[in-house]
């Protein structure tokens, strides 16, 4: 009876089409005040919990699209005004049926245009904010829109106020063809005038980024944010597809696969957008130029980490091996923990913009006593499974590039840089030389050595050569007691020299690598006990030392004096 | 009332039958032919008594032995059924010379109607319009021909004592009548031993509408509304349905008297049909009235109330009409099909064979009149009608839709059915208007076949299907 069952089933199918009884039922949307169904997992919630949670989905968390207001409301505090002249439709190119497309989206969107500027502040931040909303023509690059990003970066450099943009847009507008093109590098260099003259550019990519916007102004933010899930891409995934006739991968243009190939900061949930902003702002507009510890903020005077193990040890007549059996101690402070008894609001910033995001070296802002500074450091990992993935700490080319473009960041708005290194060296790899490790270095060398911001390094543990130096051409270097600075490893050392690894303990004497030798070779410029005795108020006393002694020098002159100084036969 | 009384027929009305008299608490007695020992009116009967063999003479024509085990039982009455000994006006005639009631009109009565030139002449006395003829039988075919030219042509020739289209002609033209007078004279002779004819005009392509008729024995008639049967293939009716929805009220009325006058006409008792042909000028003629139950009267009692075939039993019995003609209402719609158990897509191949299963539709306003049973054998000796669907609803087209729906529920494993003929035609636009005649399914028939394919269940159980998720 079964197989009749299923026979009478697909009879009917076929006979309801036969007789065309009625259309078949279409498929009905939830209504709108009652349920939306999440567009990634189906999930429908009511209107409210939409509205509560940001119009995120509690389920899987999709990110859906704000409209402007809802975007606004989000994120501004209550009084902002809108800045932008009213929008007078024109039609650049006489392009037909182009005004009946406009004057609907007019008329029905939030929007008078495809992007709305405001001025107000973000958590009392004062600040100017752009926000694109597809709903107008798909947030098309027309030429409204590009004249008021112009227009509002006018404004900023005026005022001197940051600008954020939440871009969203489906690329170039089509019925402007080649002015709508020619948006993009109208814009591009408003936006670089703005940067050059100082100003704080912040993007945020929210879904979906894409085409000539991704290719212009969403992509050249100072600091670059996202949603997760967001689509951000140049070309569309449809048109890519239909090109190379293949399936994309799975995450392929998501916010969160754009992360890890280095072209965007961080992705933020939605409900720490207006946090994160308004900490990004109050770090770029602190009037602070000091570094200013209170006695409170300097207690305690010594590093409470890993105390018990400290004590235990002695460093006292400690052999040189054994200094670099402690600088590799796995259970050594690390110079993340180090960073974060000396710093607070740490926000950190990812990705070189050319490759990738490697999390060996990490960068980001932070204030040090009421100073914004910014920071990088190399990490090793706490265990097996994060030492694997970050390489034992040895970075990759697109490590010492995103420091690079950190620093360049830092020089841009007078932020002083702490670097703080344990790491054996650079990854030797295929992958690394293919990609460049040695112009990495050399670029990082010469880069470092002409910043005008003041800039320490601290050495907690190993630094092994070229991966260390990359991130040492500082004004100042600081060693632990127990870290240790080589030119190779000592075991590298012994068997290059001696052709004999068991020789590694003399090695280590001979090459002279313990922070003792580096002060005595005039490399290194102060010692700190394993417990950070000392090493806040010192580090404050250098950064204030150096602001004011940096701000008439050509900083290269000086390397070359300690390069004098320290060499003998020069 | 009656305590016993004797089925003398079979199959789905036997048991129609029988479940009518359960409910008046009137013992039944079954017969049935050696073919029939597992058929359901058997099986469901508290007494049954093979009678012969499967050939209808040999068992359900036998008058002798039907009488034989009436007596026999106790009976007091015999209920004849449709088709088989119920127009037999012997067997009538029998009944009453052995001291039983025969539930339908007297043999005298059935005789008068049977004989059409007779009955044509009695209906132009009580006032019932009938096709323009002759007005008695033809003397010879110079009159046939003078006739033929008054009333115009197509005219048809009939045998008087006829029936079954036997010693029957279609004449076109003046041409044609000599030979078609001659050899029809020589058929009824040959037939019915009387070579006497009669002269009709042909109605071509009409409705078939019909009058449900109710008799008691004191003389008084009502009609229960009319059935429009005229979905037909070669005679045999498929759908029928109740009310016609191209009678007006007035062409209902008038219609509904004239089958009065009709059945007054003779001393009538019992339940009976006066049938007519509608013209497409909506001109109707009395054709005949069957002396009997009929198998359509199902959409008659759902639309009425009325139980005819208890109504039968108690005017049998000198009971009184249960209502009067004012009383009488028709609330909605029915409609009828008729399950046959055949292969439309092969010429209408008769499909007997066992029914290995069935699921029947149900739900509201839907009956099923049948006589089959998972594991019954559907006999080639008999009819191949295997259910009767007949559904009600508020108006005509929520019947069509019930209908459909219930075809659509409808599977029966093990012999194949008109049913998905029957499922298609209830979508062809004459059905859906209304507006078909006898001639409508045969003409369309090639065009409702291509479609009935698509909805005809194999009797094989080697069904192809990809299962739906
Ligand atoms: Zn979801």
């Amino acid at each position: 009876m079964k197989d009749f069952f299923n026979l009478r089933r697909n009879q009917l199918e076929k006979m309801d089409k036969l007789t065309r009884l009625r259309a078949p039922a279409k498929k009905k949307e939830i209504p709108a005040n009652i349920f939306t169904a999440c567009p990634k997992c189906g999930k429908s919630f009511t209107h409210q919990v939409w509205h509560e949670n940001l119009y995120v989905c509690p389920e899987c968390n999709k990110h859906l699209r704000l409209g402007v207001k809802a975007r606004l409301n989000l994120i501004m505090d209550d009084d902002y005004e809108f800045i932008d002249e009213p929008a007078e439709f024109r039609n650049p190119i006489d392009f037909p049926g182009y005004e009946e497309k406009w004057r609907n989206a007019y008329d029905n969107t939030d929007a008078d245009e495809a992007i709305v500027f405001v001025k107000g502040t973000i958590a009392e931040q004062p600040c100017i904010v752009g926000v694109m909303d597809t709903n107008f023509l798909m947030g098309s690059l027309g030429s409204i829109v590009g004249e008021r990003i112009i227009k509002a970066l006018e404004l900023a450099t005026q005022e001197e106020l940051p600008v954020i943009i939440f871009t969203a847009s489906g690329g170039a507008r089509m019925q402007e063809a080649i002015i709508s093109l020619m948006q993009m590098r109208y814009v591009s260099a408003a936006v670089g005038k703005f940067q050059r003259a100082g100003g704080l550019y912040i993007t945020v990519m929210t879904d979906p980024t894409t085409g000539g916007v991704t290719a212009s102004y969403a992509s050249l933010g100072n600091i670059i944010l996202t949603e997760p899930g967001t689509l951000i891409a140049f070309a569309g995934p449809r048109v890519i597809r239909d090109t190379i006739k293949e399936e994309l991968p799975e995450g392929f243009q998501t916010a969160e696969h754009l992360e890890k190939r280095g072209f965007v900061d961080r992705i933020i949930e939605r409900k720490d957008i207006k946090i994160s902003l308004a900490k990004l702002l109050k770090m770029h507009n602190s009037k602070q130029v000091k570094v200013e510890f209170s006695d409170a903020d300097l207690e305690p005077l010594r590093c409470l980490i890993n105390d018990k193990k400290l004590n235990e040890q002695k460093s006292d007549n400690l052999t040189a091996f054994e200094r670099v059996k402690m600088a590799r101690d796995p259970d050594r402070i690390s110079p993340k923990q180090v960073l974060e008894y000396l710093c607070s609001d740490i926000f950190e910033l990812r990705g070189d913009r050319l490759y990738g995001d490697d999390q060996t070296i990490c960068g980001g802002l932070a204030s040090l006593g009421g100073l914004p500074i910014t920071y990088i450091y190399t990490q090793k990992g706490d265990d097996l499974e994060s030492r694997i993935k970050l390489n034992f700490g040895m970075p990759h080319p697109e490590g010492y590039r995103k420091a690079r473009r950190l620093m360049q960041e830092a020089e841009n708005f007078g932020r002083p840089i702490l670097t703080i290194i344990d790491t054996p060296g650079a990854y030797p790899g295929i992958g690394s030389e293919n990609r460049g490790m040695g112009e990495a270095i050399a670029q990082n060398l010469r880069f470092m050595s002409a910043l005008k911001t003041p800039t320490i390094a601290l050495i907690t543990g190993e630094a092994g050569s070229g991966g260390a130096i990359a991130l040492a051409c500082t004004d100042k270097l600081f060693m632990l007691e127990n870290a240790v600075y080589t030119i190779l490893s000592p075991e590298g050392f012994a068997t290059i020299l001696w052709k004999d690894v068991s020789r590694v303990e003399e090695a280590s004497t001979n090459m002279r690598l313990t922070a003792e030798d580096m002060y005595e070779l005039q490399v290194c410029d102060q010692i700190f006990p394993d417990d950070l005795t000392g090493l806040k108020r010192a580090i404050a006393d250098t950064f204030n030392q150096l602001l004011e002694e940096k701000a008439n020098q050509m900083p290269e002159e000086k390397i070359i004096q300690l390069m004098k100084k320290s060499l003998i036969n020069f | 009332m009656f305590r016993k009384i004797l089925i003398a027929n079979r199959g789905e009305i036997a048991v129609r039958i029988m479940r009518s008299c359960r409910e008046m608490g009137i013992e039944t007695v079954m017969i049935y032919s050696t073919a029939d020992k597992h058929a359901l009116h058997v099986q469901l009967a508290r007494e049954a008594y093979c009678i012969g063999g499967p050939a209808p003479k040999d068992s359900y024509l036998n008058m002798q032995a039907i009488l034989t085990v009436a007596l026999a039982t106790g009976c007091e009455a015999i209920h004849p059924g449709y088709g088989l000994l119920s127009e037999n006006a012997d067997f009538a005639d029998m009944v009453e010379a052995a001291g039983l009631k025969f539930i339908g009109p007297s043999g005298k009565t059935i005789d008068v109607l049977g004989d059409k030139a007779n009955a044509r002449r009695l209906m132009i006395e009580a006032g019932v319009p009938v096709p323009p003829g002759s007005d008695g039988v033809l003397t010879d075919v110079q009159q046939a021909i003078e006739i033929a030219n008054q009333i115009g042509y197509p005219v048809l020739i009939k045998a008087s004592a006829g029936g079954g289209g036997r010693g029957m002609r279609r004449v076109d033209s003046a041409e044609q009548m000599l030979q078609a007078f001659n050899e029809a004279t020589l058929e009824a002779k040959s037939a019915f031993g009387d070579g006497s004819l009669y002269l009709e005009k042909l109605i071509e392509n009409p409705k078939h509408i019909e009058f449900q008729i109710l008799a008691d024995q004191q003389g008084n008639a009502i009609h229960l509304g009319d059935r429009d049967c005229s979905w037909q293939r070669r005679k045999q009716k498929v759908i029928e349905e109740t009310p016609c929805t191209r009678l007006s009220d007035d062409l209902r009325i008038k219609m509904g008297e004239a089958a009065i006058r009709a059945i007054k006409s003779v001393e009538y008792e019992g339940a009976g049909t006066v049938e007519f042909v509608l013209d497409k000028q909506q001109n109707f003629y009395f054709i005949e009235v069957n002396t009997r139950i009929q198998v359509e009267h199902p959409v008659t009692e759902m639309v009425t109330g009325i139980d005819i075939v208890r109504e039968q039993i108690r005017i049998a019995n000198g009971a009184g009409l249960p209502i009067t003609q004012d009383e009488m209402q028709i609330k909605g719609h029915a409609i009828e099909c008729r399950i046959n158990a055949e292969k439309p897509s092969d010429n209408f191949r008769p499909s007997p064979g066992k029914i290995n299963n069935y699921i029947m539709p149900g739900g509201r306003s839907v009956r099923i009149d049948s006589a089959i049973y998972p594991g019954y054998e559907i006999s080639p000796f008999y009819d191949s009608m295997v259910a009767k669907i007949i559904v009600h609803g508020n108006n005509r087209s929520h019947a069509i839709r019930r209908m459909r729906r219930c075809l659509e529920e409808l599977i029966i494993d093990g012999v194949e059915t008109n049913a998905a003929l029957l499922y298609v035609s209830l979508f062809d636009q004459s059905m859906i208007r209304g507006t078909y005649d006898t001639s409508t399914l045969e003409n369309k028939l090639d065009e409702l076949l291509k479609y009935e394919t698509v909805f005809h269940l194999p009797t094989d159980v080697e069904i192809n299907v990809e299962e739906n998720e």
